[in-house]
């Protein structure tokens, strides 16, 4: 598929998500709830998914892996464990509430990838699994936390496991779609570094690319937008892994089409998913991460059973 | 041996006068029937040997043993209790923990408390359970005429209850929550099909324009309460429609669930 034809089938995408969550009320159509409930839950969701779409391209452009997002590398769970202990402190969700510790929380598991990462005989895929072996051990110690914390317990940790596009306002939505946007910005400039990267690091390492600070440079920023997401909505896996991967097969792998076209489809597709969730679940609410995880799960199946190797080469 | 001593043997077995039937060491597995078997025992209340998690009244229970949460019960820490019977409700444990104990060869009762009627029927189940028939049959006539106080003050008023902050999960018009403020005249805007405790969109409570909000906040400081207040009010409900109320006894099927009740009634005669 070509690249205009792409993004017109995420333009398609994003439109009729807003069209469902604006037009679709079942009664008579309340300006309250478009305004006050709908409209800032299809702005959080859009940016939520873009900002997951981004981190989750880059990240598997950093490690060489197509399977690599937030949420398989733990980076999300240190980010909820510490916007969890945040919450049970009576820290409120935002800027200078929950999101702060997520973001200690979701760079102290950074941190130990990449000590992890520069390692030198840890492969791509011991890597990968200790990602996933963080990422157990964030759920369990969120798990653990709320269980001797929290009255609610369960339910409020269930809430920030699976995700919940419920908790945030339209600021949390604006502040994320900036950050995402000032991320391209600054990530256009990073694309042919990225581009070299996929050679290879020796190849990259050749033609002049410092490598180990370019690789520091996006973990960070890959981390503060995953940790700001996780503060505002909980835990949302497998769009940073489904997404980049269908954006590639459809852009190609140069990542100044990659890294936008990925936050886009990221965008549409979580607006979409949650726009849908909303109208046909009415009027029970349900952790949009149970669905990403239910799209998602067999999503990452297929892209192991099509690429048995995953490895860098075949980004 | 002398005949006193065969008389204090005897006694003795028999506790006290009491039967030798009679359970003496009960663990209730909720902290409702915990509250109940307590107001049973009376004086007796010794013999409840371990409780659950927030089990808070009376108060010489908050020292008992822990054995979990009724949600999710320490199997061993029930057995190492040696209780000769255990207190299960078959819609709050977990069935499969409550089938295991039993496995284990523990005495299980089921004792289950969900619509208002079940409260003094609950109290009549335990009175035989623990040989307390006498003291079950006034407590269950008391709450009962009690209940009979319980006028409507309004009528159809569209009420929501709410438990908690967040996630925002309603009360249902099936439970006895639920179907005491029916008997206030109040009219639930939650219909039966969507269960007991739903979990909810905020814009269906909105639409559905209920003339009151009541937030059952517990164990949650006023703060919470407060910021989940003005959720609603961020959506046009007028403030004064609002109520936050923090009773545990709202959302427990005991004797003391009508104090609750008569301050939440108090309390939604001044909503306008």
């Amino acid at each position: 598929m070509s690249a205009s034809r792409t993004l017109l089938w995420i333009l398609v995408l994003i439109a009729s998500s807003f069209a469902l969550s604006a037009l679709v009320q079942r009664g008579e159509w309340d300006e309250t709830v478009f305004w006050g409930l709908r409209f800032p839950r299809w702005a959080l969701a859009a940016s939520i998914g873009a900002s997951l779409a981004l981190s989750g391209a880059l990240l598997q452009s950093l490690f060489g892996n197509p399977l690599c997002e937030p949420y398989t590398l733990g980076i999300s769970s240190g980010a909820a464990l510490g916007a969890v202990i945040a919450g049970s402190l009576g820290m409120s969700v935002g800027l200078w509430g929950v999101s702060l510790p997520a973001l200690i929380g979701g760079l102290a598991f950074t941190t130990i990838l990449a000590l992890l990462a520069r390692r030198e005989k840890i492969g791509d895929w011991p890597l990968l699994l200790s990602g996933v072996m963080l990422s157990l051990l964030g759920s369990s110690l969120v798990a653990l936390w709320m269980a001797f914390m929290d009255p609610a317990g369960i339910t409020g940790a269930l809430s920030w496991l699976f995700g919940d596009l419920t908790r945030g306002n339209f600021n949390s939505a604006a502040l994320l779609a900036i950050v995402v946007l000032l991320s391209l910005v600054l990530l256009h400039r990073r694309a042919p570094a990225l581009d070299a990267l996929l050679l290879g690091s020796d190849d990259a390492r050749a033609m002049g690319i410092p490598i180990d600070r370019l690789r520091l440079e996006l973990i960070a920023l890959s981390s503060v937008i995953v940790s700001l997401a996780v503060s505002m909505a909980g835990i949302i896996g497998f769009v940073g892994v489904m997404i980049p991967h269908l954006t590639r097969r459809a852009v190609g792998t140069t990542h100044r089409r990659v890294l936008p076209m990925s936050a886009l489809a990221g965008a549409a597709f979580l607006a979409f998913a949650d726009s849908l969730l909303v109208t046909l679940l009415y009027p029970l609410e349900v952790p949009i991460g149970v669905v990403t995880a239910l799209i998602g799960a067999p999503a990452f199946v297929w892209v192991l059973l099509r690429d048995p190797g995953a490895r860098g080469k075949a980004l | 041996m002398s005949l006193g001593a065969l008389i204090l043997l005897l006694t003795a077995g028999f506790g006290g006068g009491a039967s030798a039937d009679e359970p003496r060491r009960v663990l209730p597995l909720t902290p409702s029937l915990a509250e109940m078997a307590a107001e049973l025992l009376g004086s007796d209340h010794e013999r409840i040997v371990g409780v659950t998690e927030f089990t808070d009244f009376p108060e010489a229970l908050r020292t008992r043993p822990s054995v979990g949460s009724y949600a999710r019960l320490q199997i061993e820490r029930i057995v190492s209790l040696k209780p000769d019977l255990v207190l299960a409700t078959s819609d709050g444990n977990p069935k499969d923990q409550v089938l295991k104990l039993e496995r284990l060869g523990l005495k299980v009762a089921i004792v289950d408390v969900f619509a208002l009627s079940d409260i003094a029927k609950g109290y009549h189940k335990l009175g035989e359970l623990l040989g307390r028939q006498e003291r079950a049959r006034t407590i269950a006539m008391e709450f009962e005429q009690r209940l009979s106080l319980l006028s409507a003050s309004t009528k159809n008023k569209r009420l929501f209850l709410q438990i908690g902050e967040h996630p925002l999960i309603g009360v249902g018009p099936d439970t006895f929550l639920g179907q005491a403020v029916e008997k206030m005249g109040y009219v639930n805007i939650l219909p039966a099909s969507l269960g007991a405790y739903p979990r909810l969109q905020r814009e269906f409570v909105l639409k559905a324009k209920p003339g009151a909000i009541v937030l059952l906040g517990f164990g949650q400081n006023a703060k919470a309460s407060t910021l989940a207040l003005k959720a609603w009010t961020g959506l046009g409900m007028p403030s004064q429609r609002l109520i936050a109320i923090h009773r545990s006894e709202l959302m427990r099927p005991t004797s003391r669930f009508l104090d609750g009740l008569f301050e939440l009634q108090k309390a939604l005669g001044s909503v306008p």
